[in-house]
């Protein structure tokens, strides 16, 4: 090899590291890029964040709107000092960024009775701040069970589907249903299942098979009839099986974790309330994670 | 102890790396500036020689900082290369090092044409070719790592670590054969 084609052969291995080195820092996020969530004091809270690939701060602690301010849970961070993509709290990780978890406790939340929307100051463990939309939360007592409805099961996938069955233990009526948050149906495809329901299918007995089954089965497939389409009232005997049915789009990147209600009598005349728990855990593709910078990026 | 030898040792100490918490045991500069002494010794107007002595020098300097700063976290921490200044200090070095390869290459050719071996220095400009066309071709794919995903670079990097260390050793086997053939002239 001459000098020459050396020399040409060093200046590549420059320009390659220039503009490798150039592309990685345009892809670095100023702050932190958190999901909007829906949070109804049902299940867990936990807040769902972006970051860059070599951030290993987490967050402390949350001011919400009302002025009341909850510390992040932190019990597993004890032990961890090594390469931040590998952290306890990262669900998702890309080339360049992480998504990244932290929880809080329900219980705390009950007690402080948080009720936010919109912005919130973060605060990260390494003394930086920064106020974000972070959707809306708020807190709930905890429910009563009404004793007419018994669970079946709950069941959930990795690709976004899940589902939650009730038998009913005496005959009834269902009213009327309700969300707190219609909004997130946008989201979330929904079916409902139940005998007297016009439906396009039948679910199987029920027992533990049919839930992988299910899970896996084309939407089409799925028993019930969308939500949307449902007429109210539903006639229900006793025995009877309940079935709602949930499928993520592949869009979807908020998180979420309420209840939808059904209301309605029973058949001696009592009114009674029963929630459906509507909740997810993200994970990101790193196409999900380019959607939500260019949905939520540098607000 | 004649200058193959020496290169041969020098360059041996940089490849093995031992490091004692932060600190390289056997550290490179000093592996570089016993190449540096060899060609010193040798004769300056061959090929080669002068980038080759001037290169030893800028190495065996630049080399010196590295014993004591540790491993670059790209190599403490998975396989993904970080992109602070110490990964990228160390790549350059690495790019020097490869600059140093490149003299000494012509340095051995030139020796062994003087010498009249055609057979060591056709081996010589084979192994030159094939040495220094995969480096370049590692260290310009090698920056590529930080922005492609870990699965795919993963793989490549312990293919491409596999080729360049067996490229190291064959220019190792390569500089004692020259040690043997300088032996056997000193005999004769």
């Amino acid at each position: 090899m001459k000098g020459k084609t050396f020399i040409i052969s060093l200046l590549i291995i420059t320009i390659s590291w220039g503009g490798n080195l150039w592309f990685y820092q345009s892809k670095q996020l100023e702050e932190p890029i958190f999901l909007e969530h829906y949070y109804g004091g049902a299940g867990v809270f936990e807040l769902y964040y972006l970051t860059n690939r070599d951030e290993s701060s987490h967050v402390m602690s949350v001011e919400f709107s009302d002025g009341t301010t909850l510390h992040a849970k932190s019990d597993y961070y004890g032990f961890h000092n090594g390469n931040p993509a590998y952290g306890p709290d990262v669900q998702s990780r890309s080339t360049h960024y992480l998504l990244k978890k932290t929880g809080f406790d329900e219980q705390q939340m009950r007690e402080l009775e948080v009720d936010h929307e919109g912005e919130a100051t973060i605060h990260f463990n390494d003394g930086k701040t920064m106020t974000a939309d972070i959707g809306t939360v708020e807190s709930s007592e905890l429910r009563e069970g009404n004793g007419i409805f018994r669970s079946q099961g709950t069941s959930s996938s990795s690709n976004g589907r899940s589902f939650r069955t009730y038998t009913v233990k005496e005959d009834l009526k269902i009213d009327s249903m309700s969300s707190p948050f219609p909004e997130v149906q946008d989201d979330l495809k929904m079916k409902l299942y139940a005998p007297s329901i016009d439906l396009t299918g039948t679910p199987d007995a029920g027992g533990p098979r049919s839930y992988s089954k299910e899970l896996d089965e084309e939407w089409s497939q799925v028993a019930g009839a969308p939500l949307e389409n449902i007429d109210f009232p539903i006639d229900m005997k006793q025995g009877d099986r309940i079935r709602l049915t949930m499928q993520e789009k592949p869009d979807s990147i908020r998180a979420y974790s309420y209840e939808i209600e059904f209301t309605g009598t029973s058949e001696n005349g009592t009114p009674f309330t029963q929630p459906f728990l509507v909740s997810n855990h993200p994970q990101f593709t790193p196409e999900q994670m380019e959607l939500l910078i260019e949905r939520r990026g540098s607000q | 102890m004649n200058p193959f030898y020496r290169i041969f040792g020098g360059l041996l100490l940089v490849l093995i790396d031992i490091h004692l918490g932060q600190i390289e045991v056997l550290a490179d500069f000093i592996g570089y500036l016993m190449v540096l002494s060899a060609l010193n010794g040798m004769d300056g107007n061959l090929k080669g020689m002068k980038g080759a002595r001037s290169t030893a020098l800028i190495i065996s300097v630049l080399a010196i900082p590295l014993a004591f700063i540790g491993q670059p976290t790209g190599t403490t921490m998975g396989v993904s290369i970080s992109t602070d200044l110490i990964t990228i200090y160390h790549q350059f070095t690495s790019v020097v090092h490869l600059v140093l390869s490149y003299f000494l290459f012509y340095v051995l050719m030139d020796w062994s044409r003087n010498e009249g071996n055609e057979d060591i220095r056709k081996k010589t400009r084979k192994l030159f070719r094939v040495y220094l066309a995969t480096h370049i071709v590692y260290f310009a794919l090698l920056p590529f790592s930080i922005n492609i995903p870990e699965n795919v670079t993963i793989p490549l990097f312990i293919v491409g670590l596999a080729a360049l260390l067996i490229l190291e050793i064959s220019f190792l086997v390569l500089l004692r054969t020259y040690h043997k053939e300088h032996q056997n002239r000193v005999h004769m």
